[in-house]
């Protein structure tokens, strides 16, 4: 993989570095907000581990710009930056995922290959259906040119099941999709997603498969 | 400040009850003056005139025959009062400054205003038929007002007397009461930043006493808070240095290790007991943060079931590690409250059941609503099949440094007092019951919920 580091503890970054060089990966390290900016101009990076609490200017400007130019290059936040809300906020800037400081490497490595992962095959043109429109890039979801909020967990299982449009997409592929997960967490949060989407794009939408999971368009509809 | 002031306040007050007493009591005086009939003007012409009559001698009249219209001496001086006597149909007797003609050219009896020589006056006539004899009495209007106005110079003067004997009255009386309190701001001043004895209550004003009473209330509220918190330091300096002792411990094993399985031994311990300081460092950072909240926290809604998920999947790599289960079962659950509070809340219940759950335990997390009475609220529970708690011993899991003896995997005992106090601080109640399959430990946290639109999933 090939990644862009920002973080400004050149210990801390140092160490990063080497634990993801081992991993295979090769890792651009980039100190502050400026050269991480310009390192994200034309580049060719899978993902981006970004901390938030950079000299002069915050990383959330950089993944703003990031995000302004349309750029789906999946962000990891690693900060210091440990209260909820503060995550909350990345995460709604379009940050695909946080982790805390400190954390385990093990944690780190776990969680870059599920945001690299769901990146994949991810497609950044405005997905629609109906009368509901989902831009990736933007992180926005429309109905009938309405914006529609939605939480960031509501807003990657609509984006699978629109990228999925008209095929059965499963629970399991769901959590997948929006957490990365792995099976050890069993949950009914998927059927409350989908739910909560329900309620704000219309009951129409999506569509139960019963048994297997959930479906946008296709032959019922 | 002035604006502010007792002594600028009371003055002012005094001032303006002085004047609206002197003018209210100079409306009534005027509208007793001025009444018709009954008023004092006309009451007081009525009674000069009856008087006059009655001291004229009987023989007026023949008097009158002979004499010549003579000017009398009765209270003229001063203009008060005009009068005129007539007999036999002739002006006998007349004061210097009664008119010429008659003043009630029709004799009459009684009252009239009247406009003679250019001015206004009030005229009274009465008239004494069996001995022939009419008197008339009158003023100008203008002689009323002098004299009015000369009452009111009277008045404001001792208004003004009043009002500066009060003003001073109340100035030196408020500075002198005032007098400790300056003195007890001296003292304050002068005091140490941490001096939390009790201040002097005695020369006080007996006013002033329950705000110095208050004061001191609060400063032994101050004093068991600080009280509290050097315990907590020395305490928490155990906590920190423990650990740290720790990881010098494995980390000069680690250099010294001869083979590769010993240095690999030590390292892994040096990790654990990493780990076992980051976790203390961020809950210390937890307890100065809802040390520092205030108790009513800037409350917005928030749906608690987007925390928990979020909050899960953070110990996803360690329950997989563990070989645990955790199972999630949430439902949009909608509470005010502080995220960021509600997330130290969250995250030290999940904490302390992933770490007692064990070895390929069990967790189960639960946000649902519920609707017991017709009060709708939301129930958050976290249940592990861990060795649990015996119940006498439940009620102190929430002190700080309380840990559940022999448990192996050694908490802080700092997780779950974050738990009571960020569940007080948002007027939650907490439950501690059995956990799963008849064992372990379970905590619900009941939050009182905000109207939602939808009913559950």
């Amino acid at each position: 993989m090939n990644l862009l580091l920002v973080e400004d503890d050149a210990m801390l970054a140092d160490a990063l570095r080497a634990g993801l060089e081992q991993h295979g990966s090769t890792v651009d390290w980039a100190a502050d907000a400026a050269a991480a900016r310009g390192a994200l101009v034309d580049h060719g990076y899978d993902a981006v581990l970004l901390d938030l609490g950079l000299p002069g200017s915050s990383g959330l400007s950089v993944l703003a710009a990031l995000r302004g130019r349309y750029d789906t290059t999946p962000v990891l936040i690693i900060t210091a930056r440990d209260k909820l809300s503060d995550r909350i906020a990345g995460l709604d800037a379009g940050a695909d995922d946080y982790i805390v400081k400190p954390f385990q490497p093990d944690e780190l490595y776990a969680r870059l290959r599920a945001v690299v992962r769901r990146s994949q095959g991810r497609v950044s043109p405005v997905l629609s259906h109906g009368g509901v429109t989902l831009d990736p890039a933007r992180r926005l979801v429309m109905r009938d040119g309405q914006a529609v909020p939605v939480s960031a967990h509501e807003f990657m299982t609509l984006m699978l099941l629109m990228e999925r449009q008209g095929r059965v997409t499963t629970r399991e592929q769901l959590e997948e999709a929006v957490y990365g997960s792995t099976g050890t967490i069993e949950s009914n949060t998927i059927a409350v997603y989908v739910h909560q989407l329900r309620r704000k794009l219309g009951e129409q939408l999506i569509s139960t498969v019963h048994g297997y999971g959930y479906r946008i368009g296709g032959p019922q509809t | 400040m002035k604006r502010n002031s007792l002594r600028w306040r009371l003055t002012k007050a005094l001032l303006l009850c002085i004047v609206l007493a002197f003018v209210g009591w100079k409306g009534y005086q005027s509208w007793q003056l001025t009444r018709e009939q009954t008023g004092f003007w006309d009451t007081s012409l009525q009674e000069i005139a009856t008087q006059i009559v009655q001291s004229m001698p009987d023989n007026l009249v023949l008097l009158a025959q002979t004499a010549r219209p003579s000017q009398g001496n009765g209270g003229s001086d001063d203009h008060k009062m005009s009068f005129q006597i007539w007999a036999g149909g002739r002006n006998v007797v007349h004061s210097p400054s009664a008119p010429a003609a008659a003043m009630k050219p029709d004799f009459a009896d009684g009252f009239a205003t009247r406009r003679i020589g250019g001015e206004t006056w009030r005229v009274y006539s009465i008239a004494d038929r069996e001995r022939g004899i009419i008197v008339q009495v009158g003023r100008t209007q203008d002689m009323m007002a002098q004299e009015f106005s000369g009452w009111v110079r009277v008045g404001l003067i001792a208004a003004l007397q009043i009002f500066v004997l009060f003003g001073l009255v109340a100035w030196v009386v408020i500075g002198r009461s005032l007098r400790p309190v300056t003195a007890l701001r001296r003292t304050l001043m002068a005091r140490q930043p941490l001096d939390l004895t009790p201040l002097p209550v005695a020369p006080i004003p007996t006013e002033l006493q329950p705000l110095v009473e208050a004061f001191n209330s609060q400063l032994a509220r101050v004093d068991e808070a600080l009280q509290h918190e050097r315990r907590f330091i020395a305490d928490a300096a155990h906590e920190l240095r423990t650990p740290l002792a720790v990881l010098t411990a494995h980390a000069d094993l680690a250099l010294r290790a001869t083979t590769i399985e010993e240095k690999n031994a030590a390292l892994q311990r040096l990790s654990a007991g990493v780990q076992r300081s980051a976790r203390l460092s961020e809950q210390l950072l937890d307890l100065a943060r809802l040390d520092t909240a205030t108790d009513s926290p800037d409350r917005v809604p928030v749906d608690l079931s987007e925390l928990v998920v979020l909050l899960v999947r953070d110990f996803e790599t360690l329950a997989r590690e563990r070989r645990q289960r955790i199972t999630l079962n949430a439902q949009p659950a909608i509470v005010m409250g502080d995220i960021d509070q509600l997330g130290i809340l969250l995250r030290n219940l999940l904490d302390n059941a992933v770490r007692y759950a064990g070895e390929s335990g069990q967790v189960a997390v639960s946000c649902l609503q519920a609707s017991d009475g017709g009060e709708a609220s939301i129930v958050l529970c976290v249940a592990d099949n861990g060795p649990g708690v015996p119940e006498p011993d439940r009620a102190r899991i929430f002190d700080r440094f309380y840990r559940a003896p022999g448990s192996r995997d050694r908490g802080s005992g700092i997780g779950l007092s974050l738990v009571a106090r960020a569940a007080r601080s948002h007027g939650a109640r907490i439950e501690v019951g059995d956990g799963l399959d008849g064992r372990g430990l379970s905590i619900t946290v009941f939050f009182a919920g905000v109207g939602t639109a939808e009913g559950g999933v």
